[in-house]
């Protein structure tokens, strides 16, 4: 919902679109972020001034949309003055949950519900199966919830070969508020010299029956849980593909009715 | 710290340094994301790029595998980024009349 213009951040074209759905509909809005960069190092240079920047847009949006609640992808993007674009993996270090658990209180100073999103990476700096621990060590420090993907853990799970049912419930899940079922796809072998494939969690196709044994199996343990969205990226489906993900649509429906 | 090993994952996405202990296959698949949500930025960020690309593939791509090597990535908006790697066109005179400015 921004663009930068001059160095700043300001309101985009989207915006408005959706303060017009906000006030047709008068449902509940969430805000979901990618590039706040909950974990890029504190003593980075710059960091007061580009977090402020996106406090302040996060401040006006809260004012004008009042949501519900807000997540945020675990990772960082930014560092150095770069940035990936795409959330990357975190040491399982002290170091690296304080700094998501201060973006995490910030987030929370302006929407009290905030939750962290867990990653689906193609390389970690820990062993992967050690990350439910580390998660819910961030979330017990910043005291903030999860936005708890399914298709995410699946893919660690395939990626690095464990079970994910395991892996899910090592979660603390009285800390889960919103869940995100989705699907993807499978790298080209073609891309890498070794013609290894890696799941990607690129939300291009449809949601894997794996995913949806893990909500079935996942949704009565989340006490606390108050919203599933089924993802799926815009221009990744025709017009024939619309009435699948209607379908999926209404299977997330009956599995958490709302 | 931290900020010690975001520099060196950084350097490792960005100018293929190596990064020890790492999965080699796994970063280098996320280098290839990198560069590909880089280039969907620009794609996104200003049609008259987006056309060229669908007009002349091979000399967008071109264009665009030269700006990538040269200009690090700082922005995640696609009109800001798309806007950058215009000017680094221009100045480079790569751009086609049809995506200029004044087009």
């Amino acid at each position: 919902m921004w663009r930068k213009r001059d160095g700043r951040l300001e309101r985009n074209d989207f915006h408005a679109l959706f303060l017009r759905f906000l006030a047709a509909s008068r449902k509940p809005f969430v805000a979901h972020g990618l590039e706040f960069s909950l974990g890029t190092a504190l003593d980075e240079e710059g960091e007061a001034a580009r977090v402020g920047q996106w406090m302040e847009r996060l401040r006006d949006d809260h004012a004008a949309f009042g949501f519900a609640w807000m997540s945020e992808h675990l990772g960082w993007t930014t560092a150095r003055g770069l940035t990936a674009t795409l959330p990357l993996p975190l040491p399982h270090h002290p170091e690296a949950v304080a700094a998501v658990a201060e973006r995490m209180r910030l987030l929370q100073s302006v929407v009290p519900t905030a939750l962290f999103e867990n990653w689906a990476t193609t390389f970690t700096l820990d062993d992967p199966s050690g990350e439910p621990e580390f998660f819910n060590a961030i979330a017990r420090t910043a005291d903030c919830g999860f936005l708890l993907d399914l298709h995410n853990a699946w893919t660690q799970s395939v990626n690095f070969r464990f079970d994910p049912w395991e892996y899910v419930t090592r979660l603390d899940l009285d800390r889960v508020v919103q869940i995100h079922v989705s699907g993807g796809s499978m790298s080209d072998p073609a891309l890498l010299a070794s013609r290894k494939s890696m799941r990607l969690d690129s939300h291009d196709g449809p949601v894997p029956e794996e995913v949806w044994t893990l909500l079935e199996r996942v949704l009565p343990r989340c006490r606390n849980v108050r919203g599933v969205v089924v993802e799926r990226l815009n221009g990744t489906f025709d017009a024939a593909g619309v009435a699948g993900l209607a379908a999926e649509v209404r299977r997330a429906k009956e599995l958490f009715p709302c | 710290m931290l900020k010690e090993i975001q520099g060196r994952i950084l350097a490792a996405l960005l100018e293929g340094a190596p990064l020890e202990g790492v999965d080699a296959d796994g970063l280098e698949l996320t280098r290839l994301i990198v560069k590909k949500l880089r280039f969907e930025l620009i794609v996104r960020g200003d049609s008259r790029l987006e056309a060229w690309f669908d007009r002349a593939p091979d000399e967008f791509t071109a264009a665009f595998k030269a700006y990538d090597v040269l200009v690090p990535p700082r922005s995640w908006f696609p009109r800001e980024e798309a806007e950058k790697f215009r000017e680094w066109c221009d100045s480079r005179n790569l751009l086609p009349p049809s995506a200029s400015n004044g087009a």
